[in-house]
């Protein structure tokens, strides 16, 4: 299990000191990755969970306690798989602003700092992986990107930040109440759940942990660094940020916010799960008038962000129901395969014709069919089809909103409409109607497009039409909140 | 009398004396340069060689806080040496006396905060302070002396109150040794001063205008050994006098202001060695803050992580060919002429920025584990402020790294440079990761 955190620093490492084929060596690295996560999901899968304590700094509470089970190892799965993907796609992708290796570089640092974030129940361990993203995130969209990329790079940066933060501090109290009532500092996520945290405090730490998340996630009134980020950053940028880094606010959520304040969200979970289903809306509305393709997923992306926390807040008779937790946690998959081919999608598209404005194409699928095909594949799971894996993450949230209440599973409903809504009309305009003669040599996809495609695709179908071992997975990171609440 | 014990100081200053004057007699600088790097050392590794040895000797105590003082003003002398060499060759600034006052400038600063007698401390605090002065003023450009001649008014100014409190306080104690003294006009002339020579609110107006005249290097032996002098200095004075009890609300005050002024200042900069200065000033107030928290250990790994992330920054920036200013159009595209410094930016900013895995974090972390309980409104202020500093710290690589145009100034290209970066980037990467090894080194 160590080795699944050590692997990306370690062929960090070897990248940066390789003078030659360290492209190859990259990917290399990342597919070992791959199967070292691939063995762990089945390991989890048979035993339920996994645990390792590493000793780092013991005197300030600081000693890493990684841990995988079924909330976590599905995210940790994806994390190597989408790394890999677009390790591949840099590879042939030609870049304007130069950088390579520092490209390679930053992704294999965001892999490794992801897996961290994933693999630790130590809320200071998490936090330092949590906030180490920024550096390699930054500096993807701020180099990389497109636009007004540096805006973009900024304003990423200091929404993420301005949450983080505050995270920090709530879990420095945290860390104090543990020390105050067991005589000695600790941040591990089973120590703090025996502190008593005091009444007057619980509305401020709350506050600091669900603006963080929040941010993260994010749910609509914090969402505005979302579209910019999602837009300027590159194809690879795009594809991780979407796929995975905004999972691990839901990720955090699931994990640590709802056993430690259970009392608090028990009251609140109604007010919350409307945030949710104003998210699920607004998001799609939103969706629905974006001229340019690639914010049409940005926005695409908070609205199913919604879905999973939505699934998340639904509690019906003091707990939280089996349906909305396994559809959350089973979504965040799915909206990371299929959102992540969207951008992939998007992006080739860009290189092709340097445009991204949904007005200049049409017709596309006389020229490109298999493009086409791929495009509707994975636009299909994000509206969420039946036989694709949307559709069994969604239904589930929506059966445990259903639970809870009726009035948030019906709006939550209609956001599935309005996701038809804004795919399927931004779908026919780009590739059906008449096809413009400037766009006459869109090429159809290329090999290396359909290596890096088919994984996902493959994925989505087979999460839709059999989706009981991952659900079976998932069961224990639902039984894991259930237990903590 | 354990004459050994001084061997740290005498050594470095018997050499660099020695090579100085050889230099003089035989027109060769790189005797002085050589002498000088080679004292620092050698005085470092004394420092390891004395350590443990309970003394006391002269006035100077050999505590943990002078076992680390010691060995940051040694060792950040040896990397300023480097950073030095080839900026002032490339400048054709080079001369001995260069090298000899930065000595002179690391002795003093070495002798002021280890010392508990307040004529030794005044005299040592000169010593830096003078040699500081004309080293400022070492590359005869406009905006150089401009900014020695500022620091020298003002800081004479400053030295004068410290003489004017050390005689209060003789009078009322009757001794020049720091003991147990009630807060009145002489603690407070002396909390002043220091508080002056170490750049904290209000007092920091100098801080800009001297880290952005000076040659870039000692820019950032400034903001390191000089600062951490001062702090160190500092601390022993308040803490051992009984003042840092009786002063906590102006403490706050300083602490609070300095961050404000430090990150607001830093937000509105065009040059990137000003907009240093003004991060020096915001970390001030977190050192401040580590000082209400009254844990010396933390307040030890405070200023030596910010001080490795000055200097590695100053260093680094000391790549640009400039005697003085270095507005940021200048380090444009510097990403792609000069990787590796630039690597070497972009962790200072992100440690200086509090931006875990590195330094910066872990030192600003133990500041708000410990002063968290007592002081819990200016730990939400500093959060605030740590956000906003995130703002100045990236616009710093935002001309590095993002920029379309392709150009290649000529900039200063040695190894040494590389090599001192590096040094920098790697103890700030590795004390984020692994903090526990400077608790064993100098807890």
């Amino acid at each position: 299990m160590a080795l699944v955190l050590i692997t990306p620093f370690i062929t960090f490492l070897i990248v940066t000191l390789a003078p030659r084929f360290w492209k190859s060596l990259a990917i290399l690295g990342a597919f070992f990755e791959l199967i070292l996560t691939v063995q762990l999901a089945l390991a989890v899968k048979a035993q339920g969970k996994i645990e390792k304590t590493i000793f780092w700094f013991p005197e300030y509470g600081l000693s890493l306690k990684l841990f995988a089970d079924g909330l976590s190892v599905l995210l940790i799965a994806l994390t190597a798989l989408l790394t890999l993907l677009v390790l591949i796609h840099a590879y042939f992708e030609k870049r304007e602003r130069g950088y390579d290796k520092e490209y390679f570089l930053c992704y294999l640092a965001l892999e490794g700092v992801l897996q961290g974030a994933f693999l630790t129940t130590n809320l200071l361990g998490f936090y330092i992986f949590f906030d180490a993203m920024l550096i390699p995130m930054f500096l993807i969209i701020g180099v990389w990107g497109s636009g007004r990329r540096v805006y973009s790079a900024f304003k990423f940066s200091l929404f993420t930040f301005f949450g983080s933060v505050f995270f920090l501090l709530a879990v420095i109290v945290l860390g104090f109440l543990h020390k105050a009532q067991f005589g000695f500092v600790s941040f591990n996520l089973t120590d703090i759940l025996k502190v008593e945290i005091p009444p007057n405090f619980v509305p401020w730490l709350f506050a600091a942990f669900i603006i963080s998340f929040a941010i993260k996630i994010p749910l609509i009134p914090v969402h505005v660094w979302l579209p910019d980020a999602h837009t300027e950053a590159p194809t690879g940028g795009s594809v991780i940020l979407a796929g995975i880094l905004l999972k691990v606010g839901s990720y955090a959520f699931l994990r640590f916010a709802i056993p430690i304040f259970w009392d608090v969200i028990n009251k609140l979970w109604y007010f919350l799960g409307w945030i949710a289903v104003v998210s699920v809306i607004a998001g799609a509305l939103l969706a629905l008038v974006q001229p340019d393709l690639k914010r049409l997923v940005a926005y695409s992306s908070i609205s199913h962000m919604g879905y999973v926390m939505l699934g998340a807040f639904a509690a019906s008779e003091g707990s939280l129901t089996t349906y909305g937790l396994s559809g959350s946690i089973l979504h965040m998959v799915n909206h990371g395969v299929a959102t992540g081919a969207l951008f992939f999608l998007v992006g080739m598209l860009y290189e092709r014709k340097h445009t991204r404005m949904i007005d200049d194409y049409g017709g596309v699928a006389k020229v490109a069919p298999i493009y086409t095909a791929l495009f509707f594949t994975a636009a299909l799971s994000s509206i969420g089809l039946p036989s694709t894996g949307g559709f069994i993450g969604e239904i589930l949230v929506v059966l445990g909103a259903f639970k809870a209440s009726k009035l948030l599973a019906a709006l939550c409903a209609s956001g599935m409409i309005l996701s038809a809504g804004y795919m399927l009309w931004a779908m026919m305009r780009v590739f059906f109607g008449t096809l413009s003669s400037k766009n006459a040599d869109i090429e159809d996809a290329k090999p290396y497009e359909l290596l890096v495609m088919l994984p996902l695709v493959a994925l989505i179908f087979s999460i839709g039409i059999y989706p009981k071992p991952f659900l079976e997975i998932i069961d224990g990171g639902v039984r894991f909140i259930l237990d903590a609440i | 009398m354990r004459f050994e014990t001084l061997m740290p100081v005498i050594i470095p200053f018997a050499l660099a004396t020695l090579g100085f004057f050889t230099s003089v007699v035989v027109k060769r600088v790189v005797i002085a340069k050589i002498s000088t790097i080679v004292g620092f050392a050698l005085g470092c590794i004394h420092v390891f060689l004395v350590k443990g040895l309970p003394y006391y000797i002269l006035t100077f105590s050999l505590d943990s806080l002078t076992f680390l003082l010691w060995f940051s003003c040694l060792a950040f002398g040896i990397l300023v040496v480097l950073f030095s060499g080839p900026y002032l060759s490339s400048l054709k600034g080079e001369s001995p006396e260069y090298y000899y006052l930065l000595s002179l400038c690391t002795i003093g600063a070495m002798l002021w905060g280890s010392t508990d007698d307040l004529f030794t401390f005044f005299i040592s605090m000169e010593i830096t302070s003078f040699s500081s002065y004309a080293l400022c003023a070492s590359l005869r450009t406009r905006a150089g002396v401009e900014s020695a001649f500022k620091y020298f008014i003002s800081g004479a100014l400053f030295s004068t109150l410290f003489a004017l409190g050390a005689v209060f306080i003789y009078a009322e104690t009757g001794t020049l040794k720091f003991t147990k003294v009630s807060m009145s006009l002489g603690p407070a002339l002396i909390l002043a001063s220091l508080l002056f020579k170490t750049g904290v609110a209000p007092l920091h107006f100098w801080v800009p205008d001297v880290y952005q005249g000076a040659p870039t290097p000692f820019s950032g032996f400034m903001a390191s050994a000089v600062k951490i002098a001062g702090f160190v200095g500092l601390w022993r004075f308040i803490s051992s006098t009984g003042v840092l009890e009786q002063t906590v609300i102006a403490l706050v005050i300083a602490s609070a202001l300095s961050m404000a002024f430090g990150t607001f200042g830093a937000l509105v900069q065009k040059d990137a060695k000003r907009l240093l200065g003004y991060s020096s000033v915001a970390h001030s107030g977190f050192v401040l803050l580590a000082f209400l928290g009254a844990k010396e250990e933390i307040l030890l790994f405070y200023l030596f992580v910010y001080g490795i992330s000055a200097m590695g920054a100053f260093g680094a920036l000391s790549s640009v060919l400039s005697p003085d200013f270095i507005p940021m159009p200048k380090i444009r595209e510097m990403g792609r002429y000069s990787p590796l410094t630039s690597v070497g930016i972009l962790t200072f900013m992100f440690s200086l920025a509090g931006v875990p895995p590195l330094a910066g974090f872990i030192g600003k972390f133990l500041v708000f584990l410990k002063a968290l309980s007592d002081f819990w409104t200016l730990i939400i202020f500093a959060c605030f402020i740590s956000v906003i500093s995130l703002f100045f710290y990236l616009s710093v690589l935002t001309p590095i790294y993002t920029e379309d145009e392709v150009l290649k100034p000529k900039v200063v290209d040695s190894p040494f440079l590389k090599f001192a970066t590096l040094v920098c980037a790697f103890a700030t990467l590795s004390l984020g990761v692994f903090p526990g090894i400077f608790f064993s080194v100098f807890g």
